[in-house]
């Protein structure tokens, strides 16, 4: 059972990722990779505080962190016209030293034995079942983060961010300032990729300065996965699905692993294969709509 | 082809559920074997001795491979994964966990599972928050533990090529474990009068890039117990073959690929030793009564085409001694 419920966790906390990668990539169709910079930024600001004594002050301030980390490559795109991706790179280079400088130059900071959000939550209800605690907690963050995500995406701010991803010079053209959107947005997909981040450092009793390693990738294999999942559009259903998305990635790795079937060097085949074929889905169903229609023509 | 994908989850979720629900009665009912599961982060030559060391002595104190099983699993350096192998681990409820290095140790420690883990080179145990004592482990783990002897390695450089005043320090700041040594390096020779110029990367592509920039500068360089300037270990010692300085390393490895001297366990033996713990609780020893081992026996090896190279000579007494790779 440890490992479904972890399954599920590890996908609730990705999926906070998932989240921030769902706004840059799908709503400002922008690739954005200060993930791989951002979400260690959340970690390290995390397990700083944590280890402090103060690890519920340390998940805000990671989010803040993130957030000008976002602002910081927004900057970069817009004012300074660098190309997204390099602005990415620059900001996610630059936040290594950053990291450790959080970090203590340190590059690993052990959260083992002291309170983190998980042993406080424990202490108080102990008679829950740690790992179904666990599990409500970051439900409770997943949840509570769609839901923001979903109302601020609603108001008037929101609508002008969604149309600046849509049609940049339409947008333009009615007088809003795309270049506070742009920023807006991209602070915010980095503010919940830090969240999950510092989620991560509590979670997992440790914050290492490598644990950004990739992370992009996850996100981006969530966000896609989650598209299988047949909603209705809207924006409340697309940050659903992103969620989703994250858990049913992590459910694919459990699988793997699981099975014996494949040496330990294959792991990573394996997921890159879960990527490969959940992108190759929508050709099929394209392949396949045009099939129907072809028979139905004869 | 809604109704596929549907279908396809469900399918995904329910055989999820129900191979880690009724996943761990099938392991162990197979046979009667052990279960050990190993993790490990990434893979480096350092780490795979160190697996193979330890399976290798396992065999070899007389569990056959009908009585003890392992099961090897490596993240592949995506830590995301970490957590998920570790979860596994439990679920499949092993007898026995072997972890290679820090991160691995404190993810399974951090799981607060019953499974006992022995960990193999973690460089600093009370650090890392995986037991507040070496001699007493109070987490339900214990093991190995490869710190480098500092002060026996920079008596070694001194006695091999006398008057070096001046150390390069290349490492690489992502690894708690070299980073750990090179503050004891520092230490060291704060205390002892020599002085040190740091050059630090953050991934290969800036190894030889920094390795130069030390040219010059310093009389010798030291490399601590760092995987990435191991694995780019052959152009670090070309760059200073050619500018004659040598290269003091910290384990086997890094000597057979170019650097000239080093004071040594090798990774194998580290491995073998953490076997030896694994077996002492097989055999009935709670992990708390097995003190972590700081591991202390170490040879000299040294490289003779770099010492050639370099042109120096060595004295009877280290010829008789030493360990010579080509």
């Amino acid at each position: 059972m440890t490992l479904f419920l972890g399954s599920l966790q590890l996908g609730l906390i990705y999926g906070l990722l998932a989240l921030g990668i769902y706004i840059t990539f799908k709503i400002m169709h922008i690739p954005d990779l200060t993930a791989d910079g951002s979400f260690t930024l959340g970690l390290a600001v995390s397990a700083v505080l944590a280890s402090a004594g103060y690890p519920v002050v340390g998940i805000f301030l990671a989010v803040l962190a993130g957030a000008l980390a976002g602002a910081t490559t927004g900057f970069l795109q817009t004012k300074i016209a660098i190309h997204p991706i390099l602005s990415g790179i620059i900001t996610m280079s630059g936040l290594y030293s950053i990291n450790l400088y959080v970090m203590g130059a340190r590059s690993n900071i052990t959260l083992i034995g002291t309170p983190t959000l998980f042993s406080m939550a424990r202490s108080r209800f102990d008679f829950v079942d740690f790992n179904l605690l666990r599990l409500v907690i970051l439900l409770f963050f997943a949840l509570g983060l769609w839901g923001a995500l979903t109302w601020f995406f609603k108001t008037h701010l929101g609508l002008s961010i969604r149309a600046t991803g849509d049609n940049e010079a339409m947008v333009k053209s009615s007088s809003i300032n795309i270049t506070a959107t742009k920023i807006i947005a991209i602070s915010l997909a980095n503010a919940c990729i830090a969240l999950s981040g510092a989620i991560v450092a509590q979670y997992q009793g440790f914050a290492d300065i490598s644990s950004g390693v990739g992370i992009m990738v996850i996100g981006l294999a969530s966000v896609i996965i989650g598209e299988l999942i047949p909603l209705r559009k809207g924006v409340a259903n697309g940050f659903l699905t992103a969620i989703l998305g994250s858990i049913l990635y992590r459910l694919m790795i459990a699988l793997a692993l699981q099975s014996n079937l494949f040496p330990a060097y294959a792991l990573k085949l394996i997921s890159a294969l879960i990527v490969g074929i959940a992108l190759s889905l929508p050709a099929l169903r394209h392949y396949l709509a045009f099939r129907k229609i072809r028979k139905e023509s004869v | 082809m809604k109704k596929i994908s549907v279908l396809l989850i469900l399918v995904l979720i329910l055989t999820t559920m129900s191979l880690s629900l009724f996943g761990c009665n099938n392991a162990s009912s197979q046979d009667d074997a052990l279960q050990v599961g190993i993790i490990q982060l990434l893979d480096n030559g350092a780490f795979e001795d160190m697996r193979e060391g330890f399976i290798a002595q396992m065999r070899s104190h007389g569990y056959s491979e009908t009585q003890l099983d392992f099961d090897y699993r490596n993240a592949q350096g995506d830590m995301s994964n970490l957590n998920a192998i570790c979860q596994e681990m439990v679920n499949s409820q092993k007898d026995l966990i072997v972890t290679i290095a820090t991160p691995p140790t404190q993810a399974f420690v951090n799981m607060e599972s019953d499974i006992p883990v022995i960990f193999i080179s973690v460089s600093n145990p009370v650090g890392a928050g995986i037991m507040t004592d070496l001699n007493f482990p109070d987490k339900n783990a214990t093991g190995t533990s490869n710190a480098i002897p500092i002060d026996e390695m920079f008596k070694l450089s001194q006695r091999l090529t006398p008057g070096m005043e001046t150390y390069g320090l290349l490492y690489n700041t992502s690894e708690i474990n070299s980073v750990t040594t090179i503050n004891q390096a520092k230490e060291y020779m704060d205390t002892n009068g020599l002085s040190y110029e740091e050059a630090v990367v953050t991934n290969s592509s800036e190894v030889q890039q920094a390795a130069q920039s030390l040219v010059g500068r310093v009389d010798a360089l030291f490399i601590p117990n760092d995987s990435m300037i191991q694995s780019a270990m052959p152009q670090v010692s070309e760059i200073a073959k050619e500018a004659k300085i040598p290269v003091y390393g910290s384990s086997a490895v890094m000597v057979a690929s170019g650097a000239f001297a080093t004071i040594s366990i090798s990774d194998t033996e580290i491995g073998q030793l953490s076997a030896d713990m694994a077996h002492q609780h097989l055999q009935g020893t709670p992990i708390e009564q097995i003190p972590a081992v700081v591991v202390s026996s170490f040879t000299t090896v040294i490289n003779q085409t770099t010492a050639d190279a370099l042109g120096i000579e060595l004295t009877e007494d280290i010829l008789t001694n030493a360990v010579f790779l080509d």
